[in-house]
């Protein structure tokens, strides 16, 4: 990694030039080896030239600057922010949360999802064909890790899934019936599904 | 003029520099928080409230990083027979999220409900019988209670 930092053109800004005369834009690069790896700042300093010329020449404009740089984007967000996984399988059997998955066995399964820190996510299963009351689904007290459960509401036929903490995996043993079921995903507070997909078990 | 700057330069370096230091060494401890609400009614937790009008309630408590709660739920109302029990409590199996629950004590009707891994939220769907309780609070190992209240639950 280097840093290099240098003034490179004087601006006429008239707004600025009207207060201090002249207004000086200088650009300081910090460079990371891999991709999206050069970062750009720009700063305006009201100082002459020659002024500046003297603070480079003295060596202390460069560390100041550079230790600002990596201050400020080791403390900027990652703009690739990770992503609520959900596994193929879970500690109980195929994960029913699994994207694009839609058939699924009557045995056990596992309700898991893998959450970042502060993330979070609400599941909400309706059960669609199945031989209602007689067949929906179940789930396994005391396996129950980081969800919070509603109560099963037999007029709409759903139940809602709420994780509790986020940075941390959620799952559950559940088994169901023979039927087809809708699941709702709501990521991160959002008002409408993020992400829906019915599944059938046979 | 070129001395005035560099002094000036190391002086906003230096004050920067204390400041980000002082700003990450936060003094003041993160405490255990009760919101109002859990996931499942009222927080029967929340210090202050003593009045709760439904049969199902949450017992939460928000552990910071480090931190441990011990409670001690004590039936005030209780009768009891041979064969019967009122004024007492329950809660749903599988609901429970960070929590260690002892088995009800009959001879003084109490229960011991213990946080288990501070960072984490504590939960758990608790119902109860017309009565009266009482809550005591043991926080980060206290021999003693830290808080205690009574609780009247009528629906």
């Amino acid at each position: 990694m280097y840093v290099a930092c240098q003034p490179l053109e004087i601006l006429n800004l008239p707004l600025v030039t009207s207060l201090s005369g002249k207004a000086y834009k200088c650009y300081c690069t910090i460079t990371i080896p891999g991709p999206n790896s050069v970062f750009m700042i720009t700063t305006l300093s009201k100082i002459s030239p020659s002024v500046l010329k003297a603070v480079f020449r003295n060596c202390i404009f460069l560390p100041l600057c550079a230790i600002s740089i990596m201050l400020f984007v080791f403390s900027c967000d990652d703009e690739d922010e990770p992503e609520i996984q959900y596994p193929e399988t879970g500690f109980y059997g195929d994960n029913i949360l699994m994207k694009g998955k839609t058939d699924y066995k009557i045995e056990d399964v596992s309700l898991r999802a893998k959450l970042p820190e502060g993330k979070k996510i609400k599941i909400v299963m309706t059960v669609l064909t199945s031989a209602f009351p007689e067949g929906a689904w179940w789930y396994v007290g005391g396996t129950s890790n980081n969800w919070a459960i509603s109560k099963f509401d037999m007029s709409a036929r759903i139940q809602v899934f709420q994780t509790i903490d986020g940075g941390h995996t959620c799952d559950l043993s559940m088994q169901f019936d023979e039927g087809t079921f809708r699941i709702d995903y709501y990521e991160n507070d959002a008002t409408s599904p993020t992400y829906s997909k019915t599944i059938v078990v046979k | 003029m070129k001395a005035t700057l560099s002094c000036l330069f190391f002086l906003l370096f230096a004050s920067s520099t204390v400041l980000l230091v002082s700003s990450c060494d936060d003094e003041d401890e993160p405490e255990i928080q009760y919101p109002e609400t859990g996931f499942y009614g009222d927080n029967i937790l929340m210090k202050g409230k003593t009045e709760y009008t439904a049969e199902r309630n949450s017992l939460q408590a928000k552990l910071p990083e480090g931190k441990q709660l011990k409670v001690i739920i004590t039936g005030l109302s209780v009768t009891s027979t041979a064969t019967y029990m009122s004024g007492i409590w329950g809660y749903e199996a599988g609901s429970s999220n960070n929590l260690a629950i002892s088995i009800f004590d009959p001879s003084d009707y109490t229960q011991v409900i213990q946080s288990i891994d501070g960072g984490l939220t504590c939960d758990l769907a608790i119902r109860f019988e017309k009565g009266t309780f009482r809550i005591d609070y043991y926080e980060n190992d206290a021999a003693s209670p830290t808080y205690s209240k009574e609780i009247v639950v009528n629906y």
